[in-house]
């Protein structure tokens, strides 16, 4: 007797509804269904208003042509991509000799220190701005662009130290100790074993960083006298949502699409060297 | 020799660390020393007084705003430690390719620049409204927006724990009769505690520290940061005060679990 002949789709979908069978991989089902709903869908509509006229609805190019058309807007946008690329190597920079001291059991045993890092956080990242906008007045410098750099390293640094504390303090001591007694120096303990094993921290870290800063269209406005970044201009349009929103839609896609092509591009190479990532690094 | 060295060492990195907190701290402190000043430009002294604390607790949209942050932050982030365990756990049992999937979807919102889920978040919020689904720019969409991107900051918190769960515990639950929802609820869950916890205290602090998201999501309600982004032609004065309170606040936190640590390394000497 065969009974997928014609059967109803409704009776079809209850019967398939009363076979399942509750296994523990379903607790994930609900977050990724929102997922779906709420994340993958909005970016999919953002992608389709992307090619739709603002004011007539018909699909166009006009909103891509118009990125290109005012060169302030290209601009801005790799101002803001090469910003985003110095705060992230001098966040590094900064926080990974914090991060080494503090997950040495030599140098620090307590967590309490890192919490301390932690702390500003609470503080809103607002109020971080408006206190460095104040000492620069009272120190009598102008704002201006390098200002506007110190703010976004000053305001994302502990996002930077913290997976770079979690993966730096998750290596297993024991390969160090190996590495020393077998006769490598520190130096050469660092480069070979410690450094390598952090890649995950340090990844996590950068990411965060590059996406934080890119994003962000406040502290230029506030450190930055006239400093235009990309979320300015893509604040702007998509603040006059009715005449423009869809112009805003088409340059949110614009970095979407570099931001994948750039991950597609580094999970390639990090995958061609091999190095696996465990759980660990993350924050 | 070595010994000096050593202690070289150690000066050296204390000093990176204690360098790198001042530097941290030194805009705060100077914020929180012109809270106790009534001048409205930041630097000139006119005489010691509560006056900014005065001006901060009537100024009701400040209070509105420090009330939003705090309660969306709480709310959110208390679903997002169920949902983001739940889901650990779920992505934990799946087979290696689902899993990698999963984990992979989970992460976009970390990914992703927050501008572009931001706009994102409110162009189906757009459209909601545009088929006339009932949901306006406030709490709703705040919450819904901080919970979908705080939640895989949860998950990658409690996933190291699962990993180091062992794995016949489960089983075992099974074993000595307990269903298998009981198992997880009695058994698994309070091993992941830890990791929940500190999953909590993650997402707590991004949502409170968000702006980007929340300003292209709030509508007319104000967060503490796009009431002070709005106002950033003449900001408030009072914002000090607001610094210093919330410091103070996130640094008696700070001690208390100095204490407990202290407390807990104590015991553990025995």
């Amino acid at each position: 007797m065969e009974k997928t002949k014609k059967t109803n789709p409704t009776i079809r979908f209850f019967k398939r509804l009363k076979s399942f069978h509750f296994s523990r991989s379903h607790y994930a089902l609900p977050y990724l269904i929102m997922l779906a709903v709420l994340v993958m869908l909005p970016l999919g509509m953002m992608i389709f208003n992307s090619f739709r006229h603002d004011i007539y609805g018909h699909f166009t190019l006009f909103n891509y042509r118009q990125f290109f058309r005012t060169a302030g807007n290209w601009q801005a946008m790799w101002r803001s991509l090469y910003t985003a690329a110095i705060v992230t190597v001098a966040c590094l920079i900064l926080a990974y000799p914090v991060a080494f001291i503090l997950s040495n059991p030599k140098f620090n045993r307590s967590t309490t220190i890192i919490f301390a890092f932690a702390l500003p956080m609470w503080v809103n990242i607002m109020l971080r701005t408006i206190a460095l906008r104040n000492l620069f007045f009272l120190m009598g410098i102008d704002l201006g662009y390098p200002t506007v750099v110190i703010g976004l390293i000053y305001d994302f640094f502990p996002f930077m130290l913290l997976p770079l504390y979690t993966s730096l303090s998750s290596i297993d001591r024991s390969y160090v100790e190996a590495g020393s007694d077998l006769g490598a120096g520190a130096v050469r303990n660092f480069s070979k074993i410690t450094l390598p094993l952090s890649v995950p921290g340090i990844v996590s870290g950068s990411i965060l960083i590059f996406m934080a800063t890119v994003s962000n269209f406040a502290i230029a406005d506030l450190l930055g006298s006239d400093i235009i970044m990309f979320g300015n201009v893509v604040n702007l349009l998509f603040r006059n949502r009715r005449l423009t929103g869809n112009v805003g839609s088409a340059f949110a896609t614009i970095l979407l699409v570099i931001i994948v092509a750039s991950m597609l591009a580094t999970s390639r190479l990090t995958r061609k060297k091999g190095g696996g990532t465990q759980g660990g690094g993350r924050l | 020799m070595t010994k000096r060295t050593e202690t070289t060492k150690k000066i050296i990195a204390r000093s990176i660390v204690i360098g790198m907190l001042i530097l941290l701290y030194f805009p705060l402190m100077l914020l929180i020393v012109f809270s106790f000043t009534p001048s409205v430009a930041m630097g000139s002294w006119s005489g010691f007084s509560f006056s900014l604390y005065r001006d901060l607790f009537n100024n009701s949209r400040a209070m509105e705003a420090v009330r939003t942050t705090f309660l969306v932050a709480a709310i959110s982030s208390a679903i997002a430690v169920i949902l983001g365990t739940f889901t650990a756990i779920g992505i934990f049992n799946m087979k290696k390719n689902k899993q990698e999937l999963s984990l992979a979807g989970t992460q976009i919102t970390v990914i992703n620049a927050e501008i572009v889920t931001g706009i994102a978040f409110a162009t189906l919020f757009v459209a909601m409204m545009n088929i006339n689904i009932p949901i306006r720019f406030g709490y709703v969409t705040l919450v819904i927006a901080h919970v979908m991107f705080i939640t895989p900051f949860v998950i990658l918190a409690v996933m190291p724990r699962l990993y180091r769960l062992n794995p016949n515990l489960y089983e075992a639950g099974l074993d000595l009769g307990a269903g298998p929802m009981k198992t997880m609820f009695t058994v698994v869950m309070p091993q992941l505690i830890p990791g929940m916890i500190s999953g909590f205290a993650l997402a707590f602090t991004i949502s409170l520290d968000d702006f980007v998201v929340s300003s292209f999501n709030t509508g007319h309600l104000n967060t503490i940061s796009t009431w002070l982004y709005n106002s950033r032609q003449g900001i408030p004065p009072e914002s000090r005060a607001l610094s210093a309170l919330i410091f103070a606040l996130a640094f008696i936190a700070l001690v208390v679990l100095y204490i407990k640590n202290k407390k807990s390394q104590k015991a553990f000497r025995g």
